[in-house]
């Protein structure tokens, strides 16, 4: 296979949902040069995002892939986003993410990438208070005070939030996955889930979409519901947060 | 960090002819009995997959070395001093992180982090396997501010009879608060404690204790004991780690203070949330709402029945702690709770991960104390005889009740009185038998009682864990066939909790025969699991004989028991409390569970302690590795209640 034809082939495609999870590294930095130690070969940076392209080349096929003689190897696009200590990975498919974090990564990083919980509960509690920019697409959540009987809900529509039944139920509720749509226009932007998980379809342009998705996270970053708890905790044991790579 | 199947040992002992202190690692506990010496102290310890120390290898410590003990710790903070060279094992003591630092440099990097984080540190020297030099740099607790406050305790003027407790109280909290600087969050609950205490003596010296100072007396006694135990199992093992040696002998070096930590944050967390929810205060201020219904006629389908009574109830001022103040392990006491100690199985240090010795008994006793208190509103004082004559016209409807508690009380007594002179048609109730069925009644209407608001608020009335739960741990019980009898009817008797509206006599459906039912699959499912629980089988085959001649009539009759709690105990907003849990994830309908993956130390948090026991101590055979584990997230991975408020 020629050179031109592996870019080609591991170019991000359109219309695919990427989904993956939000990491931090305690260690420090996460630097460009970490996750190429982790057997990923960078390709290129999107469209003038601080998005990133890798490509993860695997010996074995990791999604049930039909292995044939002229494949030596598989490859697997793997999209990163980095920010000081913190890394969104993500993947056309989860089972790559996975594979990453429990195989590659561990060799690189000590200690290991630790998820990075999302205030999903406060996140929705926020939105349907005082709404602004984003609106409910969806929720999952949980009912704690009726055990095994009534263990969750889901609730899905364009605003959630405006729904009065919606907003009566929501003290019964412990919230954990939920869905954010642009106020003005469009369908679902991007899923969150408590313990670190996002996910968003990609569209053409692709930088377009990725840089809405930015502005998602740093909405999130701002208002502290990217486990603010820690993040005071890290300062306060001043860990050193020099680059890496 | 991935921990080790098995353990090592970290052994410290004086040889024989006590000229030098010899440390070493072991592999196996016969390994260590084979050189044991009078002095000989040792702790089990788990190796660390990523620094080399998973595979158990024994260590004599030949040439110059440095071991480093330092904590308590999440072991993953400190290791951004380490390097994969660094050789990292953890321990139950409250020096949970053992390192063998790499070089001098990486010593001295995690020498500055220790100081830079004021985590206690002991730091040996160790050359050719004997200890030539001992380094301390204890953290910033609390250097002694609590001193003022036990010296006021000791030098009350106290009744003969409770003196000399006090001073062994006295005694032991200064040894407890003394000790506890490495450890500053306990010191914190430890003051509220002696809060406790003293207001207990001072009630006594005011002459609030009915003219006998012996209820004092046993209280003392117990936070004697249970703290006793507390200052030996959690503060061995700290500066000088060579000088504080833990009674618990198979962890007489180090202690076990990783353990009681966890042990004491599940307790705290019981006692916020449960304590938050004030459920007695607010039983008690059912004594505020007008009485409206006759319960025993009124059909279970009525609103009345699915209404939340403590809802709209308001409190006044502040309450006493409802969650024993005191934790500890104990072999001898097991799971035993008193109004101020709550007490867990030794054995479930090592074995907390299975069902049998699994934590969540734990919130069976807990249960016990509130219903306990609730009970006090509902039987009658037995030494006023003009109460107990008013109670007994309440229960013969000779009076009406005042207020909706009042009807509680008639109605339940009534039940009491039901159950206790069955097949008794000439019985005649006078004060003095109905106080006789008062104090014969006692216990089992507890029982019965606290199994019903276990099985609501903390097995979420999933009755295949609580079948599984309560029957698997009472595994431990010596004789436990003699008791089977009892077990099935409260077993039973809880699950009704959840059937009290699938009743459809005209077609003969009937919520006890399912509740029944239920059981049975769930007792089928733990035998067909492990064979070898007889008395289970034993259960079974009980039930399916006894059902129609005996079992059935004795659930029916404790069917008002069930509703009691039901309607007038279990509050939705109490519930939301206890059993919320924002870090459980997975799509709506998948299963339930959190990030964690078990036996890997890592920063991954949770938020409530007793939906995480019910996930991860289910097991079917005990692991230390895995006990460990569980007791390292309690203590060092519950968030606080609060975002942003550490």
């Amino acid at each position: 296979m020629s050179s031109l034809s592996v870019l080609k082939m591991m170019s991000l495609e359109p219309h695919r949902i990427l989904s993956g999870i939000l990491l931090e590294f305690l260690g420090g930095r996460i630097g460009r040069r970490d996750i190429e130690r982790a057997d990923l070969k960078f390709i290129r940076t999107i469209g003038g995002t601080p998005w990133e392209e890798f490509v993860f080349e695997s010996p074995e096929p990791l999604i049930g892939e039909a292995s044939s003689e002229s494949s030596a190897s598989f490859q697997y696009v793997t999209i990163c986003r980095r920010s000081a200590s913190r890394l969104l990975l993500l993947s056309p498919n989860r089972t790559i993410v996975d594979h990453l974090l429990e195989r590659n990564f561990t060799q690189v990083f000590v200690p290991r990438l630790r998820q990075v919980p999302i205030a999903v509960d406060e996140l929705v509690r926020a939105v349907v208070d005082k709404p602004s920019l984003y609106s409910l697409t969806r929720v999952y959540a949980r009912v704690p005070a009726y055990g095994q009987n009534l263990r969750s809900v889901s609730y899905y529509g364009d605003d959630l939030g405006e729904a009065t039944m919606f907003r009566e139920q929501m003290d019964k509720l412990s919230f954990f996955v939920c869905g954010l749509r642009n106020a003005i226009e469009g369908h679902e932007l991007i899923r969150l889930g408590n313990d670190g998980t996002v996910s968003f379809f990609v569209a053409q342009p692709e930088s377009r979409r990725l840089r809405e998705v930015e502005k998602v996270l740093n909405f999130l970053k701002h208002n502290h519901y990217l486990d603010i708890i820690h993040d005071e905790k890290r300062e306060e044991l001043n860990v050193s947060n020099g680059e890496r790579g | 960090m991935d921990l080790s199947k098995s353990h090592s040992f970290l052994v410290l002992q004086r040889s024989i002819n006590e000229t030098k202190q010899e440390v070493m690692i072991q592999t196996s506990l016969s390994e260590v009995v084979r050189s044991w010496t009078p002095s000989t102290r040792l702790s089990p310890i788990w190796g660390v997959k990523e620094f080399g120390t998973s595979e158990s290898a024994a260590c004599s410590f030949s040439d110059k070395n440095t071991l480093i003990l330092l904590g308590p710790v999440h072991p993953e903070l400190v290791l951004v001093a380490c390097s994969r060279e660094t050789r990292v094992w953890l321990s139950l003591g409250l020096f949970n992180v053992i390192i063998s630092p790499k070089d001098q440099k990486e010593r001295n990097k995690i020498r500055k982090w220790a100081k830079d984080t004021k985590t206690p540190l002991e730091e040996w020297q160790i050359t050719d396997g004997e200890l030539v030099r001992v380094k301390t740099s204890i953290g910033e607790g609390d250097q002694g501010s609590w001193r003022p406050r036990i010296s006021e305790i000791a030098s009350m003027n106290l009744k003969a009879e409770i003196s000399h407790a006090a001073d062994e109280y006295c005694a032991v909290m200064a040894t407890a608060l003394a000790r506890s600087s490495c450890a500053p969050n306990v010191n914190v609950d430890l003051l509220q404690v002696n809060e406790h205490v003293k207001q207990k003596l001072k009630q006594t010296q005011s002459g609030y204790d009915e003219g006998s100072p012996y209820r004092t007396f046993g209280h003392l006694l117990d936070i004697n004991m249970g703290l006793g135990r507390f200052v030996s199992q959690t503060f061995s093992g700290t500066p000088l780690v060579s000088e504080t040696e833990c009674h618990f002998r198979y962890n007489s070096l180090l202690g076990i203070g990783v353990a009681t930590l966890g042990l004491w944050k599940l307790r705290s967390y019981l006692q916020n949330k449960l304590g938050g929810a004030r459920i007695t205060e607010k039983f008690a201020q059912l004594s505020q709402k007008p009485y409206r219904h006759d319960l025993s006629s009124l059909d279970i389908n009525d609103d009345f029945w699915w209404e939340d009574h403590l809802k709209d109830v308001t409190l006044r001022s502040s309450a006493d702690p409802v969650v024993p103040l005191l934790s500890y392990f104990s072999a001898r006491d097991g799971f035993r709770s008193t109004s101020t100690t709550i007490s867990v199985p030794l054995a479930a240090v090592s074995a907390c991960n299975s069902m049998q010795w699994s934590l969540t008994t734990f919130t069976h006793e807990v249960s016990h104390i509130v219903i306990h208190n609730i009970l006090f509103y509902i039987y009658p004082r037995l030494s006023n005889s003009a109460q107990v004559a008013d109670v007994r016209d309440l229960v013969e409807q000779k009076r009406l009740p005042r207020n909706l508690l009042e009807e509680i009380q008639r109605y339940t007594l009534m039940t009491i009185v039901g159950i206790y002179t069955l097949r008794l048609p000439k019985f005649k109730l006078t004060d003095d038998t109905f106080v006789e069925i008062l104090q014969q009644s006692f216990n089992e209407v507890e029982e019965t009682l606290v199994h019903a608001f276990d099985y609501i608020y903390f097995y979420g009335m999933s009755t295949s864990k609580y079948v599984r739960g309560i029957w698997a741990s009472w595994g431990t019980i010596p004789n436990i066939n003699t008791r089977v009898r009892e077990y099935v009817i409260r077993t039973i008797c809880a699950v009704l909790a959840g059937n009290l509206r699938r009743s459809v006599p005209e077609k003969k459906i009937y919520a006890e025969d399912i509740s029944k039912e239920q059981v049975l699959v769930s007792l089928r499912e733990l035998k067909k699991e492990d064979a070898s629980l007889t008395y289970v089988s034993y259960a079974i085959d009980y039930i399916e004989k006894s059902w129609d001649a005996e079992i059935r009539e004795a659930v029916q009759l404790r069917r008002h028991l069930v509703k009691v709690v039901h309607t007038f105990l279990f509050s939705e907003d109490a519930a939301h409390l206890l059993r919320q849990e924002g870090r459980i994830r997975g799509k709506t309908g998948e299963k339930e569970g959190y990030a964690l993956r078990k036996g890997r130390v890592e920063q991954s948090y949770i938020q409530n302690p007793l939906r995480f026991i019910e996930f991860y101590t289910d097991a079917r055979h005990p692991s230390s590795s895995d006990s460990a584990w569980i007791y390292y997230v309690l203590a060092f991975c519950i968030e606080d209640d609060e975002p942003g408020t550490t």
